[in-house]
């Protein structure tokens, strides 16, 4: 293993070593996210099995804006779904069905609300996955390896050292006040 | 400490709060004796509004046990203590069914007995049974909604063991509340139109019912912490949580709406269609096509950004509107087959400023005396999540 250097030049970019400490409780790795922050330490990300409450304002992340592509899609899929029912059904070629009027509005309302869900979700999720760059064939970083609790019912803060003012003796010290289950220090390609 | 309390006007004018009391009391029992359709139409929707608000709380409590939910503790103990208010509107629907059958159900009156479709659904539809059935489930629900709140104040003094009765005290709620609210929304209102019948009719209540419950706990806890009454200040996350099930309720609430709509105006066949012919006629057409703007269109557009759901004026704004349309919905439900509409609907409207302001004492006796949970000590690893 290399030296404790916080940065290590590589033909792939710089590795930095990486403090993983996991929790088998929300409201413990919310509390280290909290303590972690306020004194000085960046928190990389945090990864758990659903989303945790106060999580997102904990880490100090900006309020997200994926809401208005959801919008917008739901939008479309109502415009979409009241248009194509209006042209077949009142405009290309009218039928009566059952003595209703060739453009009647409840019979439109089932199909409407389905297109603008199947349209809003649709959005959404594109919208996520294009921001994100989640797409077959395409590099991701490389995973961090906090051990196999990651994946399972972990709730894992990931600590990266950045710069040379890192304070690994305090981040250990803290972590003894934290009770993490479990601490793991590793290295990372940034 | 009176400034905390929903009954506050009561209790700093008791003089004038009483005289109108008295007044409308008065009222009701004049117009039992001499319009007793109205005053009886007008005595089952103050009943129902009430209980659709305080069963409402009672099964969102009840929701939160099944889910095994943490975001709520904040309002536990105000949910407890509206929950707990059930008794003010289950007493005078006891009242009104005990006294007003003849005058509110066709199925009740002599001519019933030449009716071929009457005279065979009084095997259910008759006036022992009906009140028996009414007893039954009201005294099934006091005694449940009992349970559940002894559970709940486990819950805040941290007893051993206390989740998981809380838990299974739920689930059983919600088994017993299934069936009831079905026949006594069957029983109550839809043989107020005997003849009609649709079997989306149950659920309708049961979503009017949660709508009410959540837009009710929502009122009521803004109110408190907007005057810092609450044990711990409502945080926005809280708010958020609150508004996006009211959001999404009200919008379920429209969905059950629609629904029964869409089936009878589809098939437009003589056996479904007179409950709408009747709302399509005279006064009742305007009041029909506000009842969803008013529970769905108004909280839905006001609700719609995150950013609402966390602001309180935004959020209790809309809970005010939501049960403003719950008191709509039952008058909308009720009333048509007591007659035409009046031009003030004095009755509704009197029983219903009875009703809530029976509710409001209640709610403040039970909450100030402690009994709802005032403390609301959180869960273990509770307090870091809310």
């Amino acid at each position: 293993m290399p030296s404790a250097d916080s940065a290590v030049a590589s033909p792939m970019g710089s590795r930095r070593r990486i403090h993983t400490l996991a929790f088998d409780d929300p409201s413990r790795a919310l509390a280290a996210v909290r303590a972690l922050r306020a004194d000085g330490f960046e928190v990389d990300d945090v990864h758990t099995p659903y989303a945790v409450h106060g999580m997102d304002e904990a880490l100090g992340l900006p309020e997200t804006r994926l809401g208005l592509a959801t919008l917008a899609g739901g939008l479309l899929g109502a415009g979409v779904a009241f248009g194509f029912q209006f042209w077949t059904h009142a405009v290309d070629w009218p039928l009566v069905i059952g003595g209703k009027s060739p453009l009647a509005l409840p019979a439109q309302i089932p199909v409407s609300f389905e297109l603008t869900i199947l349209f809003a979700a649709f959005a959404t999720v594109g919208t996520f996955l294009a921001r994100r760059r989640l797409f077959p064939r395409i590099a991701v970083t490389p995973p961090s390896q906090p051990g196999p609790g990651v994946t399972d019912d972990r709730f894992v803060v990931l600590v990266v050292e950045r710069d040379a003012g890192f304070r690994p003796a305090r981040l250990r010290e803290l972590a003894r006040e934290l009770g993490p289950v479990e601490t793991v220090e590793g290295w990372r390609v940034m | 400490m009176t400034e905390r309390t929903l009954s506050r006007l009561l209790r700093t004018r008791p003089l004038e709060a009483g005289a109108l009391g008295v007044v409308a009391a008065g009222l009701l029992v004049a117009g039992a004796v001499l319009d007793p359709r109205q005053a009886f139409a007008g005595l089952l929707t103050a009943a129902l509004f009430g209980l659709m608000l305080a069963l409402g709380a009672a099964v969102f409590a009840a929701i939160q046990g099944v889910s095994g939910a943490h975001w709520w503790a904040p309002v536990r103990g105000v949910t407890a203590s509206v929950a707990g208010t059930f008794a003010v509107p289950a007493a005078l629907l006891g009242l009104t069914l005990l006294f007003g059958i003849p005058a509110l159900y066709a199925w009740a009156q002599p001519e019933a007995a030449s009716n071929h479709l009457l005279a065979a659904k009084a095997v259910w539809l008759n006036r022992p049974l009906f009140l028996a059935r009414a007893l039954l489930i009201l005294l099934v629900w006091a005694g449940v909604i009992g349970l559940l709140r002894d559970r709940l104040r486990a819950l805040g003094s941290g007893e051993a063991g206390a989740v998981r009765r809380f838990t299974r005290t739920s689930v059983g709620f919600l088994l017993v509340l299934g069936p009831t609210i079905s026949v006594a929304f069957w029983d109550w209102v839809m043989s107020l139109e005997p003849e009609w019948y649709s079997t989306m009719f149950a659920v309708y209540g049961f979503a009017g019912t949660f709508l009410g419950g959540i837009a009710t706990v929502t009122a009521v806890a803004l109110f408190l912490d907007a005057r810092g009454g609450l044990p711990r200040p409502l945080s926005a996350a809280t708010r958020h949580d609150l508004g996006k099930l009211l959001f999404g309720f009200a919008t379920f609430w429209a969905y059950i709406w629609f629904c029964q709509y869409l089936l009878i105006w589809y098939s437009n066949i003589p056996e479904e269609t007179p409950y709408y012919a009747l709302r399509f006629q005279g006064g009742w057409t305007a009041l029909f096509w506000l009842n969803p703007v008013v529970s769905f269109l108004v909280p839905f557009v006001v609700l719609l950004g995150a950013g609402a759901k966390k602001r309180p004026t935004a959020l209790g704004h809309a809970a005010l509107v939501v049960i403003l349309g719950r008191w709509l919905d039952a008058f909308v439900m009720v009333a048509p087959s007591a007659g035409p509409l009046p031009a003030i609907p004095i009755y509704a409207v009197a029983a219903s400023l009875l009703v809530l302001a029976g509710m409001a004492l209640a709610f403040d006796r039970l909450w100030l005396r402690g009994r709802g949970v005032a403390r609301d000590a959180p869960l273990a690893g509770e307090a870091a999540l809310s």
